[in-house]
């Protein structure tokens, strides 16, 4: 089995829309700048609710980050805050962004200047930091949301102090913008927000279809309006569409990889600058990556509640990243049954501790439970000097011939 | 014990704690119960019945970790788990992960699934100080820290019970503050890799046997005004730093630590808790009102300020940033403290650890050149 030939990859239409629907969101958002309309940047697992709720424009380094990321331009930019001393051990988000700040460089030419930022620190502790540089260079207020570490099960306290600080919260952004916070505005917000994740899902589980009717590499591009602007009727619409896209190739029994052999589960975040190539290479093996950790972290259910806040408190602290390695574990174990997984692809992420460390013991946990095979590929996600193309390229083949035969032994048996 | 036998002796326990706790242990039945970082509250463990060990780093061939965590984990966490999976740590009843960076976080999910020690607890401090809602759940968690602690030995703590603890972890402290190299406010001078020994060993010792050491060492020990006039003055900041071969480098290049900003240094005895009140709302006092740690959040307090009018003070002729590879929070205020040093003319140094055995020839050669540049000015 070889993969000399790159294997042609049936594109999305609504790929096409999710660019038509960036592109005017950016362009809004660029000429809001030095308007009366506030621009605030906000870390992706935030309650962005809030913010459009008070009608105000959220903007994300990190989807900017992936943008510069897929375009190559991270490189560059991160040598700039290296410049600056900012370790080449950080992440490549913050240190990409920081240098896109500084030198106002990206394939969008920068992003709108804040009027304030909004962190929460659910993913990690980098955003702290991150946040901290942005809001001494910009010279501009800082909320961070403080969302407790759940370690193995919820406590009650922690709620309690998520949901006090969405309070002050409100409190923040009726200050920064004058006018009185609508909570029937953010109920509406809400449930448009619950109603897109839902969708979202929706669109994932379409995978569980053999064959997938699209992989993970489909699902990182076409992720960015969930992460972006959930909350808006914009995006209920489109993944409406997707989701039929894919209804269609499975009804026409087309599959994202001509000849589906095997089906996998990546973990963490992608490698943005080889998005392509990895597709093509594993394609080229018949196998699909039919499922992943990273977009399924925007699954948020349970978010429409009664009380919007308790909802919003829940979704916000029990975010993948913010759960112990056993929840995660749980969580793995559940998509690997729900898509049939037969193999992991474990991205070892540098820029990334909270996602990559206790990835190992992921491994070996997955191996010997289910006696399903994981791949861990060492890389970063935006910097490309971290990755040894040959070394990952001969790590792939290896690990779809044991694929390869342990299918075989299953056959003969 | 004379004074010079009791710094062989803290050197001795310095260079290899787990080997002394096991036989004191042994010795005496003691139960220890080991911690990560300062924001930990050691009185609540005392209080508790144990003897709250501080676990640091220590200098062994990672091999065993390696199979748990990433080249790019940082030498503290690598290096805690690699003893630990050797079987170091075995005198340990159990382990405390306060909630500080992303790294601690996820080594206390590795630790609980590979490890068996008999106690873990994971105390989930919030990162804002500010607030009065972080304050509340602050209180909170080292609450239930506490109700951890009690149903684990069985045996509930009084408020009177807290309290002796906190006289005593504050009469320790107070004596390290005056034992303190002489800028930073204490009258008693002491070479810097024994005042480090004597913080380590301050953090890992029986609390009331080394607060008798310590009071029979300073009332014996003559007042010493006088720095060595030609050495240079320098103060350190970063994490942790407790590699004592480390502080050596700095002799042997003709200067003199004058002030620390470290958590093994500084932060660690800089303040004390309130004997008055609700004793753990004085503890958590005690979290918020300590120098800021990068991995915590109060705008109310500006860490490149208060460092700067340290080192002002310390007549520091230069700053040494002692970075641990791989430590991000640290890592992350770097930039921005450096500059702020460069608007005020003070010359500054990166060094930085990596993870696995201690090396300093590279970090000596390069600690000298800057010595050398400052003995001009």
């Amino acid at each position: 089995m070889a993969a000399d030939k790159p294997t042609k990859i049936p594109r999305l239409r609504t790929t096409q829309k999710m660019k038509e629907l960036m592109t005017q969101y950016y362009l809004e958002a660029k000429l809001a700048e030095g308007s009366e309309k506030k621009i605030a940047w906000i870390t992706s697992g935030g309650p962005v609710e809030f913010l459009i709720a008070a009608d105000i424009i959220p903007i994300y380094p990190e989807n900017h980050g992936t943008m510069l990321g897929a375009s190559r331009m991270s490189v560059e930019l991160c040598e700039v805050a290296e410049g600056l001393g900012y370790s080449r051990d950080l992440c490549s988000y913050a240190r990409g962004d920081i240098g896109s700040v500084i030198t106002k460089k990206s394939p969008i030419g920068g992003l709108p200047k804040p009027d304030f930022l909004l962190a929460c620190n659910n993913i990690c502790g980098t955003v702290l930091k991150w946040y901290q540089f942005l809001s001494r260079y910009f010279e501009v207020p800082l909320f961070l949301l403080d969302t407790p570490f759940v370690h193995h099960r919820l406590v009650p306290e922690s709620l309690a102090y998520v949901r006090h600080q969405f309070q002050e919260l409100i409190e923040f952004l009726e200050t920064i913008t004058g006018q009185k916070f609508s909570f029937s505005r953010l109920e509406e917000v809400v449930h448009l927000s619950a109603q897109s994740a839902l969708l979202w899902k929706e669109v994932l589980n379409q995978c569980t279809h053999r064959p997938a009717p699209m992989s993970c590499f489909d699902a990182f591009i076409n992720m960015a309006p969930i992460v972006t602007l959930r909350g808006k009727k914009e995006v209920v619409h489109f993944y409406e569409e997707m989701k039929k896209e894919l209804q269609e190739r499975i009804a026409q029994g087309v599959g994202a990889v001509p000849e589906e052999k095997f089906r996998l589960l990546w973990d963490n975040i992608p490698i943005w600058y080889k998005m392509r190539e990895l597709a093509e290479l594993f394609a080229a093996y018949g196998a699909c990556l039919v499922a992943d950790t990273y977009t399924n972290a925007w699954v948020f259910e349970g978010l429409e509640t009664p009380d919007p806040l308790a909802g919003l408190a829940l979704a916000y602290t029990t975010a993948y990243l913010n759960v112990s390695l056993d929840l995660m574990v749980e969580r793995i174990t559940e998509l690997i049954e729900r898509f049939q997984v037969d193999g992991l692809i474990i991205h070892s992420n540098r820029s990334c501790k909270p996602y990559s460390l206790g990835q190992y013991d992921l491994q070996r946990i997955i191996q010997e439970k289910y006696g399903i095979p994981g791949l861990v590929i060492e890389a970063d996600m935006t910097d490309a000097r971290a990755y040894a193309e040959a070394q990952i390229k001969n790590r792939i083949e290896a690990f779809m011939e044991t694929l390869a035969n342990r299918q075989k032994i299953g056959k003969d048996k | 014990m004379e004074n010079t036998s009791l710094i062989n002796f803290f050197r001795r326990v310095a260079q290899n704690p787990y080997a002394y706790l096991q036989e004191w242990q042994a010795k005496t039945g003691a139960r220890l119960i080991g911690y990560f970082c300062l924001n930990t509250p050691e009185e609540l463990i005392h209080a508790a019945g144990f003897l709250p060990i501080r676990i640091t780093g220590s200098e062994e061939n990672i091999s065993l970790a390696a199979r748990h965590l990433q080249s790019y984990s940082c030498s503290l966490i690598q290096s805690t788990l690699e003893a630990a999976l050797r079987g170091k740590l075995s005198s340990l009843t159990g382990t405390v992960f306060p909630h500080t960076c992303d790294s601690i976080q996820r080594l206390s999910d590795i630790w609980a699934m590979n490890l068996s020690f008999p106690g873990h607890w994971d105390l989930v401090l919030p990162v804002k100080l500010h607030t009065p809602s972080a304050r509340t759940y602050l209180i909170q968690e080292l609450r239930r820290f506490k109700k951890g602690l009690e149903d684990f030995s069985g045996r509930f703590i009084k408020d009177e019970d807290l309290k002796k603890s906190f006289h005593l972890f504050n009469r320790v402290r107070s004596l390290l503050r005056k034992l303190a190299i002489p800028q930073i406010g204490g009258n008693y001078s002491l070479a810097a890799k024994d005042f480090y020994a004597f913080l380590k060993v301050s953090a890992i010792m029986d609390r009331e046997e080394f607060l008798a050491h310590l009071s029979n060492f300073m009332a014996a020990k003559e007042q010493d005004h006088h720095r060595k006039e030609a050495a240079t003055p320098l103060f350190l900041i970063g994490s942790i730093c407790d590699h004592l071969p480390f502080f050596d480098l700095f002799n042997n290049c003709g200067a003199q630590i004058v002030g620390d900003d470290l958590c093994s240094g500084w932060r660690y005895i800089s303040v004390d808790v309130s004997l008055s009140g609700d004793p753990l709302e004085a503890l958590a006092e005690r979290l918020r009102q300590r120098p800021l740690c990068p991995c915590k959040y109060n705008p109310q307090f500006d860490r490149a300020a208060e460092l700067l009018a340290r080192i002002k003070a310390s007549s520091a002729k230069g700053v040494v940033f002692l970075l641990q590879k791989f430590c991000d929070p640290h890592a992350f205020d770097y930039p921005y403290l450096k500059d702020k040093l460069r608007q005020e003319n003070i010359p500054h140094l990166l060094l930085e650890i990596e993870p696995g055995t201690f090396s300093g020839g590279g970090l000596e050669t390069r600690l000298r050149a800057f010595v050398e540049t400052l003995v001009e000015i």
